[in-house]
């Protein structure tokens, strides 16, 4: 069967250059696409440009990539997802994002299944990308607008079809937690990578086509389409987040005692934020392209979600009680278009900070009580606008260079990413290793062992992970083959551009696992791989994140957690008395060290970077020219 | 023989009305846990799907003890099931 190989356009803003490629073939049967292949084309542009390390986030030379996955957009049962990566300017380390929505779907129909983005435009622009042709228009008068305002505006300009992936203001003014936006709250959100749009004077990308996107075998890709939806709508896991999306999940977390609560000082909160209140203020569920699950909140105060991480990093963490106010932070914050995961994590932070006396109104120009509303939400405008107290957060994690020293202890981020759901860990101890080695900082969408929590036999979990694993979620040992499970499919997940509430793992043990990927992109682009073949592309990705978090200068010691995981028990429910050993800790990370082929540092094995390095001089040769043009002509 | 008296109170999605949130239920003396959902099973229909239903395990917490399936239950007890879906 012939095979179809995704493209790839290296623009630059600076110089207008635009260069279209086919992406070599062992690059694509190595990564695949999506997240995959962006981390080679990023590992290799920032050695070019004198290496990870040393570069800026903020210089243009930092490559933004946005990278659909390699079924992206072909109807497969929600394959509308995209990866932004780039340097974070939040972590300093690997940056990568994934999103859903509407957009990659028009990229690729677009004629487009990667952009990399260096330079920098001479003014505020967007980009234009429509059949198979790719502009560079003024963005002048866009420039300020919110995120939603800013997509309606271009759509008017371009008419119906066309879709932006846009930043809001606080891209536009570089906060290190801004992100890239689709929708009303579809977010690329981790990172920053809307800060590094705007560092680019790049408003948006708009993509409009009515082409569509070819698959190899059209019949029997829809045979599968529809087996994989018929089994998909089956699963009860699809059902209830499609009735009741992720806000129900606040109430067993809590009942258990593990709700991240003013800054993880308590581990539970007010009943006020359950899901049943949620919904109150809920008008229907929305979808992403082709999604079977549809689990995306449409609120009644205007705006999209909020999801159960918004819920317990906008409301428990920070102190507010109120529904109707936790929803309108949650819009106000997408529409700024900022990581409602790190905003509600940096405010608890500096609400500590306050509440402790390590800063005062000196700094934080008047008081910042836990549960004022008022004083946060005209916060978070000042942290998307860097105005007075909200320059120094729109900092993240970096701020605490702007504070004193003990404010790091408080700080509750792995890699200087603030940690991105509101579970505590410190009880589910596979949970904690998960969010200590994640590639991108502290994130529970890398890997997280959900299924830890159901106490599965053991011959079921011996056929899940293919290894011995101990169902004890609070032991420390056995968990190793859960976490690099998870960090293998999910890779594959992203890289194929299928959602995670669908992928096997995430919630269940069914869903759709590698058998199913097999026969989508054997069907869909006619690459024929092996369950073991993909498997091992996902733990390809794994290594060559690893090895461009190496370069960007991280280290065993950056595998870790918040001091306060590890010096202070949970306090209440049947959380209480847990916390993180800091021996056994070290036990655990070495034993997925040692699962994943890392020596003790977590280095990669030489024989892996010899087989890394021959990909990255495939990414470096310049082959497979398309076309070559210029922005400006 | 002896009866006991347990509450149960349902954590979302596991009830479907709201008077499903908080129910007692008599169970004979030395009950388990194991005991209590079969009778929620043979009283409450509706909840089948969710608490016999290995796809989608529930959790039950007395207090602050995660419950075993032979977990012994005592008068008076509040059993709180919720479902074990921590992914989000």
């Amino acid at each position: 069967m012939e095979n179809s190989r995704p493209n790839v356009a290296f623009i630059n803003l600076s110089t207008g250059k635009v260069r279209v490629e086919r992406t070599p073939e062992t690059l694509v049967r190595g990564f695949l696409g999506g997240r995959g292949l962006n981390m080679v084309y990023l590992t290799q542009l920032l050695r070019e440009v004198g290496g990870a390390e040393k570069i800026d986030p903020f210089d243009g030379e930092n490559p933004l990539i946005f990278g659909p996955g390699i079924i992206t957009g072909t109807n497969a049962p929600n394959a509308a997802r995209f990866s932004v990566s780039t340097k974070s300017p939040e972590s300093l380390g690997l940056g990568d994002a994934n999103c859903g929505g509407f957009f990659a779907p028009a990229l690729r129909r677009a004629g487009f299944d990667r952009l990399v983005i260096v330079g920098k435009a001479k003014e505020p622009s967007y980009l234009l990308i429509e059949d198979g042709k790719i502009s560079l228009l003024p963005a002048g008068d866009i420039w300020g607008q919110n995120v939603y305002a800013s997509q309606q505006e271009i759509k008017s300009r371009h008419g119906a079809g066309t879709i932006s992936a846009v930043i809001g203001p606080a891209g536009e003014n570089r906060v290190r937690m801004a992100c890239v936006m689709t929708g009303k709250k579809n977010a690329a959100g981790r990172g920053g990578t809307g800060a590094v749009m705007g560092s680019k004077n790049l408003k948006a990308i708009a993509a409009k086509s009515r082409n569509k996107i070819p698959v190899v075998d059209e019949e029997i890709f829809r045979r599968v389409r529809k087996e994989l939806t018929g089994k998909l709508t089956k699963a009860k896991v699809v059902q209830i987040l499609g009735r009741l999306g992720t806000p129900f999940l606040y109430q067993g977390s809590n009942r258990l005692g593990a709700i991240r609560t003013r800054n993880s000082q308590e581990n539970f909160f007010e009943d006020s934020l359950n899901g049943e209140e949620i919904e109150r203020y809920v008008d229907r569920m929305n979808a992403c392209q082709s999604c079977v699950v549809h689990c995306r909140h449409q609120n009644k105060l205007g705006g999209e979600g909020p999801e159960y991480s918004s819920v317990g990093l906008l409301g428990a963490n920070i102190g507010i009680a109120d529904t109707k106010q936790v929803i309108a932070l949650n819009n106000q914050v997408n529409d700024l278009g900022m990581d409602t995961s790190s905003v509600g994590t940096i405010i608890a932070w500096a609400m500590e900070l306050y509440q402790r006396g390590i800063i005062d109104d000196k700094v934080t120009g008047s008081p910042l009580l836990w549960g004022d509303y008022e004083r946060v939400e005209k916060l978070i405008d000042d942290i998307a606008h860097r105005r007075g107290f909200g320059d120094i957060l729109a900092e993240s994690s970096q701020a605490k260079h702007q504070f004193p020293p003990e404010a790091k202890d408080y700080l509750i981020a792995v890699k200087d990413l603030p940690q991105s759901d509101p579970h505590d860990v410190r009880y589910i101890k596979s949970f904690a290793l998960g969010i200590s080695v994640a590639s991108r900082g502290a994130d529970h969408l890398r890997n997280r062992p959900t299924l830890d929590i159901l106490r599965l036999p053991d011959d079921l979990r011996r056929k899940v992970y293919g290894a011995e694993t101990n169902p004890d979620p609070t032991a420390y040992d056995g968990k190793a083959p859960m976490v690099a499970w998870g960090d293998d499919m999910f890779a594959v997940g992203d890289s194929v551009g299928i959602c995670r509430f669908i992928t096997r793992g995430f919630n269940s043990p069914n869903l759709l696992g590698y058998e199913d990927f097999v026969d989508l992109l054997k069907y869909g682009t006619g690459f024929e791989f092996s369950e073991e073949e993909l498997r091992e592309v996902g733990k390809r990705i794994i290594d060559m994140e690893r090895l461009l978090n190496i370069e960007c200068g991280k280290t065993r010691a950056d595998d870790t957690l918040p001091k306060r995981y590890f010096d202070e028990p949970m306090k209440a429910r049947v959380a209480k008395g847990h916390h993180i050993d800091r021996i056994k800790f070290e036990s655990m990370l070495d034993e997925y060290y040692d699962f994943r082929g890392w020596d003790r540092q977590g280095k990669l094995s030489a024989e892996r970077m010899t087989e890394l390095e021959d990909f990255l001089t495939t990414a470096r040769a310049k082959a497979d020219l398309i076309t070559e043009n210029s922005l400006f002509a | 023989m002896g009866l006991i008296q347990v509450n149960v109170k349902l954590s979302d999605p596991l009830w479907q009305q709201p008077d499903d949130k908080e129910i007692s239920v008599v169970l004979a003396s030395g009950a388990t846990e194991a005991d209590l959902v079969d009778e929620l099973v043979e009283l409450y229909p509706v909840f089948t799907d969710f608490l016999t239903d290995a796809e989608l395990p529930v959790l039950a917490i007395r207090r602050e003890e995660l419950l075993s399936s032979n977990t012994t239950l005592a008068d008076g007890d509040t059993i709180t099931f919720l479902l074990a879906m921590t992914g989000g």
